[in-house]
């Protein structure tokens, strides 16, 4: 484990598609174990449903879908990542949550347009690329635009 | 009185909660008042009297001087009316509601913050009006001009200061005034006289002090020792200035006589201080100890108001959104219970008979029993009796008919029956709205009433009542009714309906037809309810609420409106159905009924299905095609299906679903701002066993089914 500073920011990694992501910590409430959405019609393209947390009813996002990926897992083994901003939350699904690390402050890497489309995604949703280890390379994403560009 | 306070925003919030429910209780009883002029119930004149002495007390502790002195100018006239000095006239009544209007506009002010510039000036010189003439006793006894004022003990700090001053060359005296009983406010006289005295001088101490005085607690008189550079006969000047008091002792301070040992001489004093002058005698008598703090609280003049003590209330204001959390935290809960359940279920299959599964299994029981307690006591914690929205109406009423030169005999029942706070949020505009298109457009002209047989004064009876699930509130006049010649005619000269269409509506169907946009059944809009909002309007917003409303009418004998409303927002019944392998939840007071009905009988009638029944012809919407849902591979359509009848104001449509599951409580939950809003669809709820089912929106399927122009050409058919 890397020692956490002030300075230091912390992400959850994980992985669609045998890809790895990062999402800011700030931004993320839980994680939680697959539960099966119920589709709602008519509702945005990459919308895969509603689920209940806590009393509360919760879209959930498939992006793997959005970014062309294919997931690599079965649906029972997947994970949902439940995003909170300005007070409203969303689910997110991803094949497996891998770690939170820390990034220490000027290690993450403004997206270069080459490595973006490594995963099939565009500058729109990516806040950066992050170096974790010597071949890892890790796509940090922007939890508010990526819903909204989700969404759209 | 500055405000200068501690007030938080919560403060504000509970003073305007407070306000809003004593300015709603004042309004009701002055109309009482006003109906039962020649004999007022004495009760009814003691609680508007109460709620403005409250109503005082609150706004000075907010610092609203105007409001203060209002409320007690009201109090004033009040009390004469309590003591039979003065009866219930037209004057008193409109000068009373005048009130009224300016109290509010104070209430807005402190809700807005913003002045809102109102003079009160006149309304104050009616109520002095109405207060004065008979009786305008001066209070009695012209003040002794010598003698000693029973004040405490000083305390180290006045002590030194009175030294000092002393040293400095100053005189130290002592003052008693008398408050008059007559005066509008009391305590800012106090405050007047404590100001002039400042002015020339310095006061060590007061009775009561100058904080207790800011905060409305006078008795009847002050006392006062203060230093001064001036003479007697220049303090004397500019107290005299201060209207409404007398003063009752002005003497140089006699340091050898401190007040913590009572001598007979200031007994004599306090006691030949008039009038009312139990506050001077307890300050006397008791004066061992009491701070200057510690005085006697206001209201010691006989006669006065009783200050109401909150001690015996047993309630509490809550918040709303507390409730809203308890509810979902209780939906949680239930949900949990369930997985319990489920855990139950496997154990008892695979430890048959196991003690530890049979405990469970009770404590399962009761757990669930407890849930379902708590569930329903938030609920009803969340109801509340319509009396709070129909005590606006009255005085509504009044104004409207007097305006239109009408005269109505209001009515209302059932005032006790309970519906959940934001329904009874959402219902207040269009019950204002029916209530103002019966005072205007449905009770006639005096004249023509008694031409037609009837009363001159015209009923209007606002009612509220359970029927089954729902609750019921009926807007009932027995005023000229509904025409439907006449609104056929209206009907088809503002083009909404073609006159051959017209004339093969049924009567009931064209009365129906006030509900089109654009519509209003008189030529011109009146002053009264031509506020540019049509019924259709007033229909729309009943609707968004999950209710619904019609309207009954004989023409000559009257009209009535029924909204019939859900006795929650937050939990409807539901038809739970299923399509595509996904529960979906019909809300139950729109549905007619269920039906299986074999594929043979659908028919296609201008490329729509439709089935008949009992001789109407009904549209089918299939959901699932509608929504778009993907029927699995190899799917037949079965020989028979489901279809659900429902119906929004008389407009029927069948939605064809895969098969029907069974009816439940569920709890409308919105599917939040990244979903945003579906049509058809109003939001979701989280079943027993924690899956989420949607619930539709019938109104909006109906719609698009049957829109507004379909419906016409169905009927004219």
């Amino acid at each position: 484990m890397e020692r956490v500073t002030a300075a230091d920011e912390q992400v959850v990694v994980f992985t669609i598609g045998g890809q790895e992501y990062a999402l800011p910590i700030s931004g993320v409430r839980e994680i939680i174990t697959w539960t099966a959405p119920t589709p709602v019609p008519e509702a945005p393209p990459y919308v895969e449903g509603v689920i209940s947390v806590r009393g509360e009813v919760l879209p959930v996002v498939d992006l793997s879908r959005r970014f062309g990926l294919v997931s690599d897992r079965a649906e029972e083994q997947r994970r949902i990542i439940i995003l909170e901003m300005d007070g409203q939350s969303a689910g997110l699904i991803v094949d497996d949550v891998v770690a939170v690390e820390s990034v220490a402050a000027g290690r993450l890497a403004p997206p270069s347009p080459l490595l973006v489309n490594i995963g099939g995604l565009n500058d729109a949703v990516v806040d950066g690329i992050l170096q974790l280890g010597e071949n890892r390379l890790v796509v940090v994403l922007g939890p508010a635009r990526m819903l909204e560009t989700a969404l759209q | 009185m500055g405000s200068g306070f501690d007030i938080t925003a919560e403060d504000i919030r509970v003073f305007l909660d407070e306000a809003e429910e004593l300015l709603q209780a004042m309004e009701a009883g002055i109309l009482r008042l006003e109906s039962e002029a020649s004999d007022p119930d004495p009760e009814v004149i003691q609680d508007i009297f109460r709620a403005a002495h409250t109503l005082k007390g609150s706004s000075a502790t907010l610092g609203h001087q105007s409001m203060a002195e209002l409320t007690h100018a009201m109090e004033n006239v009040l009390d004469r009316l309590r003591k039979g000095k003065v009866s219930v006239t037209t004057p008193l009544v409109d000068t009373l509601f005048r009130c009224l209007d300016v109290l509010k506009i104070f209430k807005d002010e402190i809700a807005t913050g913003e002045p809102a510039a109102v003079n009160t000036d006149e309304v104050m010189r009616e109520l002095a009006a109405l207060e004065g003439t008979a009786d305008s006793a001066e209070p009695a006894a012209p003040a002794p001009a010598g003698g000693d004022v029973a004040l405490p003990a000083l305390t180290p700090e006045q002590q030194a200061k009175l030294e000092q001053a002393q040293a400095r060359g100053l005189k130290a005296y002592q003052a008693q005034v008398a408050l008059s009983p007559e005066a509008a406010m009391p305590a800012v006289r106090a405050f007047q006289a404590l100001l002039a005295v400042a002015d020339i001088g310095q006061i060590v101490l007061s009775v009561p002090t100058q904080e207790e005085v800011e905060n409305d607690q006078v008795g009847a008189d002050l006392k006062l020792l203060f230093v001064t550079g001036e003479s007697v006969e220049k303090v004397h000047e500019v107290l005299r200035e201060v209207p409404e008091i007398a003063i009752q002792v002005l003497a140089p301070y006699q340091p050898s006589l401190p007040a913590a040992t009572p001598g007979p001489a200031e007994e004599v004093a306090a006691a030949a201080m008039a009038p009312p002058a139990s506050g001077a005698a307890q300050a006397a008598t008791g004066a061992p100890q009491p701070a200057p703090g510690a005085a006697p609280p206001a209201e010691s003049n006989s006669g006065g108001p009783v200050r109401t003590t909150r001690s015996g209330l047993r309630t509490v204001r809550v918040d709303v959104e507390v409730l809203d959390n308890l509810m979902n935290t209780v939906g949680e809960l239930v949900i949990e219970r369930t997985r319990l359940q489920q855990v139950l279920s496997r154990l008892e299959v695979e430890r048959e008979g196991d003690e530890l599964s049979q405990v469970m299994s009770s404590a399962l029981a009761q757990l669930g029993r407890l849930t379902g307690n708590l569930q329903e006591e938030i609920q009803r914690a969340r109801m509340l009796p319509v009396e709070n929205l129909f005590r606006k109406f009255p005085r509504m009423i009044r104004d409207i008919a007097h305006k239109a030169g009408k005269e109505i005999n209001f009515i209302v029942r059932g005032e006790e029956t309970e519906l959940d706070r934001s329904v009874i949020e959402e219902i207040g505009d269009p019950l204002m709205h029916l209530l103002r298109n019966a005072v205007d457009h449905g009770i006639e002209s005096a004249e023509e009433r008694l031409a037609a047989g009837k009363p001159a004064a015209g009923t209007v009876i606002l009612e509220a009542f359970h029927e089954e699930n729902h609750i019921i509130i009926s807007v009932r006049d027995d005023g000229r009714g509904v025409d439907p010649e006449k609104i056929r005619a209206s009907a088809v000269r503002k083009g909404i309906i073609s006159e051959e269409a017209a004339r093969r509506l049924s009567d009931p169907e064209a009365v129906n037809l006030i509900w089109a946009p654009g519509f209003s059944t008189k030529q011109e809009v009146s002053e009264v309810s031509g506020r540019g909002v049509g019924l259709d309007v007033v229909q729309k917003n009943i609707e968004r609420i999950n209710g619904s409303v019609e309207i009954r009418s004989t023409v000559g004998q009257g009209t009535e409106f029924r909204v019939k409303l859900p006795l929650t927002l937050a939990i409807i019944r539901a038809l739970q159905v299923e399509l595509v392998g996904t529960t979906y939840c019909i809300p139950l007071g729109s549905v007619v009924e269920t039906d299986r009905i074999p594929t043979s009988e659908i028919q296609t009638v201008r490329q729509r299905e439709v089935i008949v029944k009992r001789g109407e012809v009904i549209p089918l919407l299939r959901l699932a095609e509608a929504f778009g849902l993907q029927r699995p591979e190899g799917y037949e359509e079965p020989e028979e299906i489901f279809v659900v009848i429902v119906a929004v104001m008389g407009r029927q449509i069948g939605l064809v679903v895969d098969s029907l599951i069974g009816e439940g409580d569920v709890v409308i939950k919105p599917l939040g701002r990244f979903i945003g809003e579906i049509p058809g669809i109003s939001g979701a709820t989280i079943m027993g066993d924690g899956d989420v089912a949607i619930i539709l929106d019938v109104s909006s399927l109906v719609d698009s089914v049957q829109g507004e122009a379909g419906r016409l050409e169905t009927v004219a058919q």
